[in-house]
């Protein structure tokens, strides 16, 4: 069975790595969220889109860690990007280019994914334009201020 | 879906609406100088103006060119009678924040927002904008204190800048910004800031630019504030403008000609600030991608997912300045003091 090609979910998906940081925003749940090292290492291998067995081999040489558990941490992680809607199952299959990684730091060593989840702006989207209009097709007024 | 082709269509139609508009209402015009970049904004009939251009008051420029920046049309309904018709997209066609999927592209920017029952749209090859809502007299206080804050956002992008949800304060041409999302304390500590003699470059909004060099640019001489913080700050700040809506509003407060009087100049940013209320006063510097968490969500989500090279230019930014995490406490005086520290720092 051919494995799952994975992409970042753009452009519903914002994303941008600092040094070893990586911030990714949903745009449609209003959920944020922060990688740090593996996790951030994890999110870059999937720019462009790949597979997990891909990644989890180019993660196993960069840190010289154990392939087992490096492939049992990207197949764990990845299932709840996808399950995040930050990750997607990619049609496309593999996409030109290589992940741009920065040098790992010295003295970095293989660590379970984390992932930040940050959820105070998820107000800002939870009213949905759909509903908020009229018959005329334009928002209802706000009530009165004076 | 509804067909690509119709978006400069529908653009067209709204400008003919809006010169319809104009000449029911009576048209008026106001030059603004932003960032060096001159915007003239054209509107149908009074009230608009009333309700707008006191918070732009500080970057009014004396006279429009011939061939302004960016022309930004404004028009109510109520004020001229000329309906809005129904518009061409269906409702599946808005996304969560309020853009409109088939209208919005690398050249189009359509955005209907439910909070404020008003559509903005640009052309950036055009260079030309519109603004609409039923009624300007029923215009969001929010909306009035900052106007047009979508349509410069998209503007802004279209130059390679950034409006950023951020307040600004400095001094000799320097200054820091304060970054967070509501109630971080941004209003609250840039207010005190501008009390203590401070340059104020805005409290809630501002332009950033981060080539050459990163520098912030004042918008609007308005700030807004929680009603119980007006309290600690000096009663001559400036003039409470809702001062009968308190218990369901934030103050808006319209800042006096000298408190704003660099507002339009600018200033190099020396140095990104995440203000957080825990009582105590205290500054440590935090990683370049703890700024941006701290910057960039409310302001992506606050200009209704802004453009695809926003979260570039905001991450260049925090890359290139130096952050901080700023503890709030009671004493004012000392959060004044480790903001001018940060000032002075570079």
């Amino acid at each position: 069975m051919t494995e799952r090609v994975l992409a970042i979910k753009v452009p519903v998906v914002t994303h941008e790595r600092l040094d070893d940081e990586v911030i990714a925003i949903n745009l449609e749940t209003g959920i944020y969220y922060a990688l740090v090292g593996t996790a951030a290492d994890i999110w870059s291998s999937f720019d462009p889109a790949s597979t997990t067995s891909v990644v989890a081999d180019q993660l196993t040489l960069r840190y010289g860690a154990n392939a087992s558990r490096v492939k049992s941490d990207v197949e764990a992680f990845s299932l709840r990007l996808e399950a995040a809607g930050l990750l997607i199952c990619s049609t496309d299959g593999h996409r030109e280019g290589a992940p741009v990684i920065p040098r790992l730091a010295p003295g970095a060593r293989w660590e379970t994914p984390q992932l930040e989840e940050y959820r105070d702006m998820a107000d800002l989207v939870l009213l949905d334009p759909i509903h908020q209009v009229d018959e005329t097709g334009w928002p209802r007024l706000p009530e009165p201020q004076e | 879906m509804s067909p690509p082709h119709s978006t400069a269509r529908f653009f067209a139609s709204s400008r003919a609406l809006f010169a319809a508009a104009a000449e029911a209402a009576g048209a008026r015009e106001r030059c603004y100088q932003i960032a060096g970049h001159e915007l003239l904004v054209r509107f149908a009939g009074s009230e608009l103006v009333a309700r707008t251009d006191p918070a732009l008051g500080a970057v009014r420029g004396t006279a429009a060119s011939p061939d302004p920046e960016v022309t930004i049309e404004m028009w109510d309904s109520a004020a001229s009678g000329i309906p809005m018709p129904r518009p061409p997209w269906s409702p599946n066609d808005l996304k969560p924040l309020g853009l409109v999927g088939p209208y919005c592209d690398d050249r189009f920017h359509t955005a209907v927002d439910v909070h404020t029952a008003s559509l903005s749209t640009f052309d950036a090859a055009a260079r030309r904008a519109q603004f609409w809502l039923h009624d300007a007299r029923r215009m969001a206080y929010w909306q009035s204190a900052s106007p047009l804050r979508l349509i410069l956002s998209w503007w802004a992008n279209s130059v390679d800048m950034q409006l950023t949800h951020a307040a600004a304060v400095g001094s000799a041409g320097r200054a820091v910004l304060l970054v967070g999302g509501a109630g971080a304390g941004k209003s609250t500590t840039s207010l005190a800031c501008l009390a203590a003699g401070l340059d104020f470059f805005g409290d809630d909004y501002c332009l950033v630019a981060v080539q050459p060099k990163p520098r912030v640019h004042g918008v609007y001489a308005t700030a807004k504030l929680q009603p119980a913080a007006l309290a600690m700050l000096p009663s001559n700040i400036g003039t409470v403008r809702n001062a009968s809506r308190l218990r369901r509003e934030k103050a808006i407060l319209d800042l006096p000609a000298p408190a704003s009087r660099r507002l339009a100049d600018g200033a190099a940013i020396t140095a990104i600030v995440a203000p957080c209320v825990t009582g105590r006063v205290a500054l440590e510097r935090i990683s370049a991608g703890a700024s941006l968490r701290a910057m960039a969500p409310s302001t992506i989500f606050g200009l209704f997912g802004a453009t695809s090279g926003s979260l570039r230019r905001l991450a260049s930014l925090a890359a290139t300045v130096p952050g901080y995490r700023l503890e709030l406490g009671a004493d004012v005086d000392r959060v004044v003091d480790a903001v001018t520290s940060l000032v002075r720092a570079a």
